[in-house]
């Protein structure tokens, strides 16, 4: 009942936005410091070729990969204006996914409950 | 990584007018910079903005830099000064450059306004249905 | 100027007579209904498909989506009523003596 292919890829697409929020934070959080390198996540490339070959979706996980970005004069490749909007961008994906498993758990409930 | 249109657009926008606003600043804290007349005066750096690459929003395309010849200036007193008691002075006009950080500024505000107003549109549209 | 004399009033012509109401209007609300009820696993489809979509990135409009999932409720909570309906129905003719 929950097996299908839209409530698999809504899970694994919310296992990733979390886990986007974090590293977005956490580069967020280090943008002064010197020499570090700006951590992304990605899980959509994973989703997308899963499912196109049919694949399951269970084997797919968020990655997290560094940028490589050019750095500034301390060694720190940090864009705030990037990882800021791109905050606002995952907060937006996430409420969206959820909003997509509330409404499909909301239709198995009127149809159980009658 | 994918971003809901307007957003990446406008991240875009604000990465090239903070360089810009970077650059600004760079030459407005240089402006007094006196070097020898056997060296080169620092130089004003422009930004070359161009549409991306991938036609999504800007990019910063490269810096061009002022020219190195500078201003010659009389002051036999200061300690750069040659046997004439000439000294280089960079050639940036401060009056520009406050026009166009006000501009960089006044760039940067509108793209945040932008991602402001398509935040609220997707929000708004996020709540569709919600009210059954 | 001369003012034109006022003239005599024109006979009323009859009205014609209306047609009935149209009524087909009454199994047009039928066919809103039957059409619902087979439009549902269309509907339920389209709605999942956007919604692998979103999930993987790719959705370039969410309200697209937001519009699927709410036709998709709607259709569903349509059938449920039309189904409890159809049972309470059932009960009643069950319940009655013979």
């Amino acid at each position: 009942m929950f097996d299908d292919v839209a409530s698999s890829a809504l899970r694994v697409a919310l296992d990733g936005l979390a886990a986007r929020q974090k590293a977005i934070a956490n580069n967020i959080a280090n943008v002064q410091t010197p020499g570090f390198r700006a951590q992304k996540v990605e899980f959509e490339r994973a989703l997308q070729s899963a499912l196109a070959g049919g694949t399951s979706l269970d084997q797919v996980r968020p990655s997290l990969a560094t940028s490589l970005e050019p750095t500034r004069l301390d060694g720190n490749n940090v864009n705030l204006d990037e990882e800021t909007l791109s905050n606002v961008d995952t907060g937006l994906r996430y409420q969206l996914a959820l909003r997509a498993l509330d409404s499909k758990y909301t239709q198995l409930h009127d149809v159980i409950k009658g | 990584m994918a971003i809901f249109g307007a957003i990446g657009i406008a991240s875009t926008g604000a990465t090239v007018y903070r360089t810009w606003l970077d650059a600004i600043s760079d030459n407005i804290a240089n402006i007094n910079d006196a070097t020898s007349t056997s060296g080169k005066a620092f130089q004003e750096r422009y930004i070359i903005a161009q549409p991306a690459s991938d036609g999504n929003g800007a990019q910063v395309g490269g810096a061009l830099f002022g020219s190195a010849a500078g201003r010659i200036v009389y002051e036999p007193a200061n300690p750069l000064a040659d046997a004439k008691g000439y000294v280089r002075y960079p050639d940036i006009d401060l009056g520009t450059n406050m026009t166009e950080l006000i501009m960089a500024q006044r760039g940067y505000q509108a793209n945040l306004a932008v991602v402001d107003r398509a935040r609220d549109a997707y929000q708004a549209a996020i709540q569709l249905g919600r009210n059954a | 100027m001369s003012i034109p004399a006022i003239g005599a009033i024109a006979p009323v012509t009859p009205v014609l007579s209306t047609t009935a109401t149209n009524p087909a209007s009454g199994a047009n609300f039928a066919n809103v209904l039957a059409n619902g009820l087979d439009k549902l696993q269309q509907v339920q489809t389209n709605a999942d498909n956007l919604a692998v979509q979103a999930a993987a990135g790719t959705l370039s409009d969410p309200a697209q989506y937001m519009v699927a999932s709410t036709e998709a409720s709607l259709a569903t909570e349509l059938t449920v009523a039309i189904r409890n309906k159809a049972v309470d129905a059932f009960n009643e003719i069950m319940r009655m003596q013979a």
